[in-house]
């Protein structure tokens, strides 16, 4: 009697989780326009920093920290904060032209809606893991990144649940020296590249090229260990609500490239060459 | 009662007991390598052993022959056999030598393998007792080919008691025979004739009276010479016993010229004499180096003898001692490559070094035969008279010196004191003299001639030294015109304070008038030189220097964001304090304060400051990268990264 009391009541929740599930995604249910729309390009600038500081022969700590503005109605690019991004990995360096690292990113999204009179700041979690490979190319350079990142995202609002989504991502970019043959301190040089970035989860229906960004930027190698880099991005990428509307930045984008390496000289000696 | 009775030869029982242990050693054996002299090989023998000695006792026997190498190219073999007693050779003893090589062809004869063999064979063979040659021993020398004897080539034949040869003797060898015979105690007696084998009916015989040689008779092709030797011998109670020996054939030769002469066509004699001491001298070496021997045949004879008693050891040292320093006086002139040179041009040089020539041909080489014979232990039975005439046969020489005898030159030399001294006594005392002349001379002489000589040295010191300065200071004023354009206009000042300093000191040194105190400030300028070159050789490898310490201080950086190597410097404060403190300090220290003093150290200082900046790379300097900073005072600078230049004192 007890069993089939417990039975009974496992039925009626699940049931109660279907009928609630299926009665939210009807809810949720957009219709798809009959042409593709594109929303006004708003304007951002990013300041990034990334930090690859080397702790071992083969390994190094991936220290990432981006501060990203976009437009408010009376200031393009600058008029208030977006996102507070902080991405950190353990790099593992495989040779010197190959590289793997793990690691966690918490973002912290601002709510940029003037209207809005929900949350101001919500967090933003993933897990990603990245493979790099750079090839010579004449006196360039050519890296191909692939970059696979697991995501837990909510809205603003205040009841708002954590969606899962996975991001796939595949970067381009070129680094040809300008007034050198090739890259190494007191060079310019300049890097255009592209990224696609697709997405997919349950959340994502039909919207599954989130983004795509197509970047130049003019660098500067200062030392093999810091190097400053300022550029312009488009992207374009559809909407996660609706699949027909495409959303489009311009965003200026400002970067410091840094590696430092606080071994010892003695330390550090065997581990110049690599496999060389 | 009883048991006093017993204890008595109880306790002497157990005496014997222990004695015997104490006494009674235990014979051993042994057998396999061992090496005496110059012979090793396989010995079989036994011994006790005696206060950790090892006294050989009973059989002996010790050998060697060795088949590979007889058939690959010759064997010496030999073998020896016999008998000690308490380590004395006692016994019949037998001893082979031999020198073999084969043809290789073999047969076999039973169930033994025949190997021919043709070499040369010695045999002794006799008996010892206490270690002394007893009864009849009999040497043999044969040359043998395919294992058969094929020629005497030597045979001695004597008899001996206790180690005394007696009555009759026979050696002989390839060239002859000689026949003679001993009195009981050893001495020569009666006539001792040598038969020549190559002529026959050539002999030559030596009459013994007593082991006293009395005459010498030669036969030659029919020719008889007779010396007497008897008249000689002014009184016989003067005479000694000695061994028939080499040393008795040389005192013979100084008896009196004839003898000499005589002696000399006579050879066959002491020729075989002296072989066969040559072959028991071997056996004798054998012995020797076993145990207990005496084994020289002592053949004994007569001799006249004049002893030397302390008055006269003491003149023949104080002749030494003179003749020494005189030699070394003489030697020394006459090999001195200066003087040898001087005298071509300069006319008393030449005048002095013929009278050393010449009183080292007249005075110091008859006086050096008088020595010998003192060394070799004769001069005691050679008549003092006869040793002048024999070493001055025209008398002693004049004590003014004769030069160039030959090429006619009358001048000559005496010595200013020569009348203190006189040698015409015919004795030691006469040669002390002339030694003394001799010495006296040739300090005088070398009182004039050394002088002489240092100052001639002194000029030639002078050519050389300012031969070497001229060409010193040729380099150093050559090199600034040598560098090219782009040359660093800080190092072209270094250069020239270089160029600057060494004409200044050089022109010191042509004003100053002392010669002594210029000699020795050229000589101090020489090295000064020395030191400014290698200093400007420093100076113009500095770049390159400095392009190398960069260089060195390159380190390979992997960018990760460019994925490729970069290179960096590395301890920048070091490279930093070393090109904003340490290179400007070093050349200003060069340019300003630059003189023949410091030169030596400041060359030094450079060379210590690129090293030190080469191995400090590589070193843990993280405590000196540290303290460096900021560090502006280049003395600190050199103490903080441990540069400490030897300096070398200048003179």
């Amino acid at each position: 009697m007890r069993n089939s009391k417990q039975i009974v009541w496992v039925l009626f929740l699940l049931f109660g989780c279907i009928y609630t599930k299926s009665f939210a995604q009807e809810e949720e249910y957009e219709v798809l326009p009959k042409e593709s729309e594109y929303k006004h390009a708003k304007t951002k600038l990013w300041v990034n920093t990334y930090g690859k500081i080397r702790i071992s022969k083969r390994l190094y700590w991936d220290a990432q920290t981006h501060f990203r503005f976009e437009e408010t109605e009376s200031t393009p690019f600058v008029g208030q904060v977006g996102q507070l991004y902080n991405r950190h990995a353990l790099g593992y360096i495989y040779s010197k032209k190959v590289n793997f690292s793990l690691g966690g990113v918490l973002r912290l999204n601002f709510n940029t809606d003037p209207l809005s009179e929900d949350r101001n700041l919500v967090p933003e979690w993933r897990i990603w893991h990245q493979y790099q490979f750079a090839m010579p190319v004449y006196s360039a350079t050519v890296y191909h990144r692939i970059r696979i990142e697991h995501r837990w995202t909510q809205g603003f609002e205040d009841d708002s649940e954590y969606i899962f989504r996975n991001r796939w991502r595949y970067l381009f970019r070129a680094k040809i020296p300008l007034n050198n043959h090739k890259l190494v301190p007191k060079t310019f040089y300049v890097a255009p590249e592209t990224e696609l970035i697709m997405q997919s989860g349950k959340a994502v229906v039909g919207s599954v090229m989130e983004d795509l960004r197509l970047t130049t930027t003019l660098g500067y190698i200062l030392t093999p260990r810091l190097t400053v880099a300022a550029g312009g991005l488009y992207s374009m990428g559809q909407d996660l609500k609706n699949a027909g509307e495409f959303k489009q930045t311009f965003t200026l984008r400002v970067h410091m490239y840094y590696s430092p390496d606080f071994r010892r000289v003695k330390n550090k000696l065997p581990a110049i060459h690599l496999n060389d | 009662m009883t048991l006093r009775k017993i204890i008595r030869p109880v306790s002497f029982l157990i005496l014997l007991l222990f004695s015997t242990t104490i006494f009674g050693q235990e014979k051993q054996r042994y057998s396999g390598p061992k090496e005496i002299a110059q012979y090793s090989g396989i010995a079989d023998y036994q011994y006790f052993v005696s206060n950790n000695d090892t006294i050989l006792d009973g059989t002996f026997k010790m050998q060697k022959s060795n088949l590979d190498a007889l058939l690959s190219k010759a064997d010496k073999t030999f073998l020896f056999k016999g008998e000690f007693q308490q380590n004395i050779a006692s016994g019949l003893w037998e001893f082979d030598f031999g020198e073999f090589k084969s043809d290789s062809i073999t047969e076999v004869v039973g169930f033994q393998y025949k190997l021919n063999v043709s070499g040369v064979q010695e045999n002794a063979n006799g008996i010892l007792v206490l270690g002394k040659p007893h009864g009849k021993w009999v040497y043999t020398k044969n040359q043998i080919k395919n294992s058969e004897v094929l020629e005497t080539l030597f045979e001695s034949s004597i008899e001996f008691d206790n180690g005394i040869p007696q009555k009759n003797f026979q050696i002989k060898n390839t060239e002859g025979t000689l026949v003679g015979r001993f009195l009981r105690d050893g001495l020569a007696h009666d006539e001792w004739t040598f038969y020549s084998e190559n002529q026959v009916g050539n002999t030559h015989s030596w009459y013994f009276n007593s082991g006293q040689l009395i005459k010498i008779s030669t036969l030659n092709n029919g020719l008889l010479n007779e010396v007497n030797l008897i008249e000689v011998d002014s009184d016989s109670s003067n005479q000694t016993i000695i061994n028939l020996d080499r040393r008795f054939i040389k005192i013979l030769k100084f008896q009196n010229d004839n003898i000499h002469e005589t002696v000399l066509k006579s050879s066959g004699i002491p020729s075989l004499l002296a072989e066969n001491a040559d072959y028991y001298k071997k056996l004798d070496t054998i012995l020797s180096s076993l145990g207990e021997a005496t084994f020289l045949p002592e053949f004994k004879v007569k001799v006249n003898y004049f002893p030397l008693d302390s008055i006269a050891a003491t003149k023949l040292q104080n002749i030494k001692d003179s003749y020494l320093k005189s030699d070394s006086i003489a030697s020394s002139f006459l090999a001195d490559t200066q003087l040898n040179i001087l005298k071509l041009s300069d006319e008393e040089a030449n005048y002095y070094y013929s009278v050393v020539d010449s009183i080292s041909k007249q005075y110091l080489y008859p006086i050096k035969g008088v020595l010998n014979l003192n060394d070799e232990k004769i001069l005691e039975y050679v008549d003092r008279n006869y040793l002048i005439e024999h070493f001055l046969p025209n008398g002693f020489p004049s004590k003014e010196i004769k030069l160039g005898q030959l090429t006619g030159d009358k001048s000559s030399f005496i010595n200013s004191n020569a009348d203190a001294y006189s040698f015409s006594e015919k004795n030691l005392n006469g040669i002390l003299q002339m030694t003394k002349y001799a010495e006296a001379s040739l300090i005088s002489i070398q009182k004039i001639l050394s002088p002489k000589l240092a100052k001639e040295k002194r000029q030639q010191q002078f050519i050389a030294l300012e031969e070497q300065m001229i060409s010193q200071i040729n380099n150093l004023n050559s090199v600034i015109d040598s560098v090219d354009a782009t040359f660093p206009n800080n190092l072209i000042v270094g250069l020239e304070q270089i160029k600057a300093v060494a004409n200044k000191n050089l022109s010191a040194y042509s004003n100053m008038q002392n010669l002594e105190e210029k000699l020795e400030f050229g000589q101090h300028l020489t090295k000064c030189f020395e030191h400014l070159e290698e200093l400007e050789d420093e100076i113009l490898l500095h770049p390159v220097k400095n392009q190398e310490i960069v260089e060195h201080y390159q380190d390979q950086v992997w960018n990760p964001f460019m994925a490729n190597l970069m290179t960096e410097e590395i301890k920048k404060r070091i490279t930093a304090a070393y090109r904003k403190v340490l290179e400007p300090y070093l050349l200003n220290e060069v340019s300003t304060n630059l003189n023949c003093t410091n030169a030596g150290t400041l060359l030094n200082l450079y060379k210590a400051t690129h090293e030190r900046m080469m191995t400090l790379r590589d070193e843990d300097t993280h405590k000196l990268e540290r303290k460096l900073k900021r560090e502006q005072d280049p003395k600190m600078v050199l103490e903080l990264m441990n540069i400490n230049p030897t300096v070398k004192k200048e003179q």
